[in-house]
């Protein structure tokens, strides 16, 4: 294959191409994972989930 | 070369560093901003800095010229550079580094693992085996760099110049940006690497006639391999060398293994996870890294097998005969197989991958004496002056790495020194401190005790191994010839001696570190319940981000 005889060469070749494959994928699919959260936001999740909690006991009175 | 373009283009390129060193230099005002980059680097520049600093002539000049000997089997190690180097790296260890590095404010890698482990002991041991062993690797890149410069440029400029001409550059913008300046220059002299390759490895292909052409040629001429190199293993330069040959231990465990996994402990390239502000960056910086890696340390490979076919095309003898030894393979290929534009670019491409290293490796080097050791031994009294003694610990390591430079004295390159103490360092580094910083950040059971037989055991038996055991380096050293009348302890012959000590530190290193931490008790629970709670505390966040967003969708 592309003029190469030992197949632990070949094998290498495609583990090479593989394995920079696999980091353009991992970085193109994560590319906006993982980012801080903000206190804006963890104050809006804390509001949400007291919300939640409010409705939760509501429903749970009914 | 027509010194009437190379001088006012190095002029441009080293004003343009110049320039963005002042920018770093302009921006760093703490000395977080002087160690860390102020926490808050683009992924890109991130990204380049790492592979740049990574990739210096030791990959280009050094490795390349031993793929122009032993063919492309060392393609393996371009494998695990990107796997290991970019991917391991930044995503599994990295991101852990980052948050736990952040919660123990830590700035170098030996305060972080001294941090984890609460102990002062740890960081001034790690500030001390950096301060000892980092000069022989900085003095390699040093050399070969100078080397270069003189071997391009038909000794117009003396191997002396050279080292005084990369000494000062890279001491000016060390000591002026700290590492904003480095990784702002980085990136650009990564850029840089990154653009010439391709050209390089394109233009090699298309001058023997394609790649499969290019690859049949090579396997037609294995029989040129010299009968010295079919002896220990070698069977072309497509092809494996022969299973457990001495070439195939010397390949693998020492070039592939040692500088594949070693990265992971590298103390230049550990900061580097700390320097950005989340984990999104380091997943942005695998993309980038894993492409920059494929081409810098793939072509280098590549190029310097096939450079064996051109030589033999034009002059009849294969790449290490022409060009009398390894180290001279690749810069000899392309100041006769590449176009003459393109050796100027190369002499550029060549500058930035020795001081984008280069600086890397001082600035740590600076690190190490002020934060680690200075730090360590005497409290906090001279933190407010960490930047000042940091500079001047960088002056000192240059003019140590100078001494070196000079008294190794391999301006030859016989010895094919790059690559060699390239794989030493990597290795002593590997030994010593991979498996008790891998183990700080995924075992809550790692003690205080522990960490430290892990870390003496690996450097007890990896220096021990190269003055007595690994026949290149014992034979320098001599001291097994002075106990047993051999170069190395074992046999004459025999393949054991081949063995790099990694292979056997590496395991005694992990033993050790696992035996005496289960025989101790975690000496710092609180802080080692925080650093792993954090890590637990960002999955429920995340999770919860996720469930919110998906609620808001769904409500829509």
């Amino acid at each position: 294959m592309f003029g190469i005889k030992d197949p632990t060469i070949i094998v290498m070749f495609f583990f090479l191409f593989f394995a920079a494959v696999f980091c353009l994928v991992y970085g193109a699919l994560n590319w906006n994972k993982g980012g801080e959260i903000s206190p804006q936001e963890l104050e809006e999740e804390s509001k949400w989930d007291k919300e939640e909690d409010d409705i939760d006991s509501e429903v749970g009175g009914l | 070369m027509n010194f009437f373009i190379l001088i006012p283009l190095v002029i441009l390129y080293i004003s343009i560093l110049g320039l963005l060193s002042y920018i770093g230099y302009r921006s760093t005002r703490k000395s977080s901003d002087y160690l860390l980059g102020g926490r808050n680097s683009h992924p890109f520049v991130m990204a380049l800095s790492y592979g740049a600093t990574f990739i210096s002539t030791s990959a280009i000049v050094g490795f390349g010229g031993m793929a122009g000997q032993f063919g492309l089997s060392l393609l393996w190690l371009p494998f695990l550079n990107i796997f290991v180097g970019a991917f391991i790296a930044f995503i599994v260890f990295g991101k852990r580094t980052r948050t736990f590095g952040l919660y123990l404010d830590s700035h170098t890698f030996g305060e972080f693992l001294g941090a984890r482990v609460s102990s002062k002991f740890v960081q001034i041991i790690t500030g001390c085996v950096i301060f000892l062993f980092m000069p022989l690797y900085t003095a390699a890149v040093l050399m070969g760099a100078s080397r270069i410069l003189t071997g391009l440029t038909g000794s117009v400029i003396s191997y002396e110049v050279s080292i005084a001409f990369f000494s000062i550059m890279v001491a000016i913008y060390v000591i002026m940006g700290g590492i904003k300046g480095i990784m702002y220059t980085d990136a650009l002299q990564g850029s840089l690497m990154f653009v010439g390759m391709i050209i390089l490895l394109i233009a090699s292909y298309a001058k023997l006639g394609g790649v499969t052409a290019a690859h049949s040629g090579l396997l037609e001429i294995a029989d040129q391999v010299p009968q010295g190199l079919q002896a220990i293993g070698h069977q072309g330069w497509t092809a494996s060398p022969a299973a457990n040959s001495p070439l195939w231990w010397m390949i693998y465990s020492s070039l592939v293994l040692g500088v594949g996994i070693g990265v992971l402990a590298q103390p230049q390239l550990c900061v580097r996870y700390m320097t950005v502000k989340s984990n999104k960056e380091l997943n942005r910086a695998v993309f980038i890294g894993g492409l920059f890696l494929l081409v810098t340390v793939g072509t280098p490979l590549t190029v310097g097998a096939l450079s064996n076919l051109y030589f033999f095309n034009e002059s009849g003898q294969i790449a290490i005969a022409a060009a009398g030894s390894s180290d001279n393979i690749i810069p000899m290929y392309i100041a006769n197989a590449m176009p003459k534009w393109f050796g100027y670019m190369f002499m550029l491409v060549m500058i930035s991958a020795a001081m984008s290293t280069l600086s890397s490796q001082f600035h740590a080097i600076g690190t190490a004496v002020s934060r680690d050791i200075i730090e360590g031994l005497f409290g906090k009294k001279f933190r407010a002056k960490t930047m000042l003694i940091s500079r001047f610990s960088v002056i000192f390591a240059i003019l140590v790495t100078v001494v070196l430079s000079f008294t190794l004295g391999d301006a030859k390159g016989e010895l094919g020194i790059i690559a060699r103490a390239t794989a030493i360092f990597f290795g002593i580094m590997a030994s010593g401190f991979l498996f008790p910083y891998g183990a700080s950040l995924f075992w809550k059971r790692l003690t205080r005790v522990g960490c430290i037989a892990g870390i003496l055991s690996g450097l007890f038996v990896v220096i021990l191994g190269y003055l007595l055991m690994h026949g290149p380096e014992a034979k320098i050293f001599g001291l097994a010839k002075l106990l047993c009348g051999r170069d190395s302890i074992f046999p004459t012959g025999s393949v054991l001696q081949y063995v790099n000590p990694l292979v056997y530190a590496f395991p005694i290193s992990g033993i050790s570190t696992v035996i005496f931490s289960l025989l101790t008790k975690v000496e710092n629970p609180v802080v080692v319940e925080a650093c792993f709670g954090l890590l637990d505390k960002r999955e429920k966040c995340c999770k919860l981000k996720r469930l919110c967003s998906r609620f808001s969708k769904k409500s829509k």
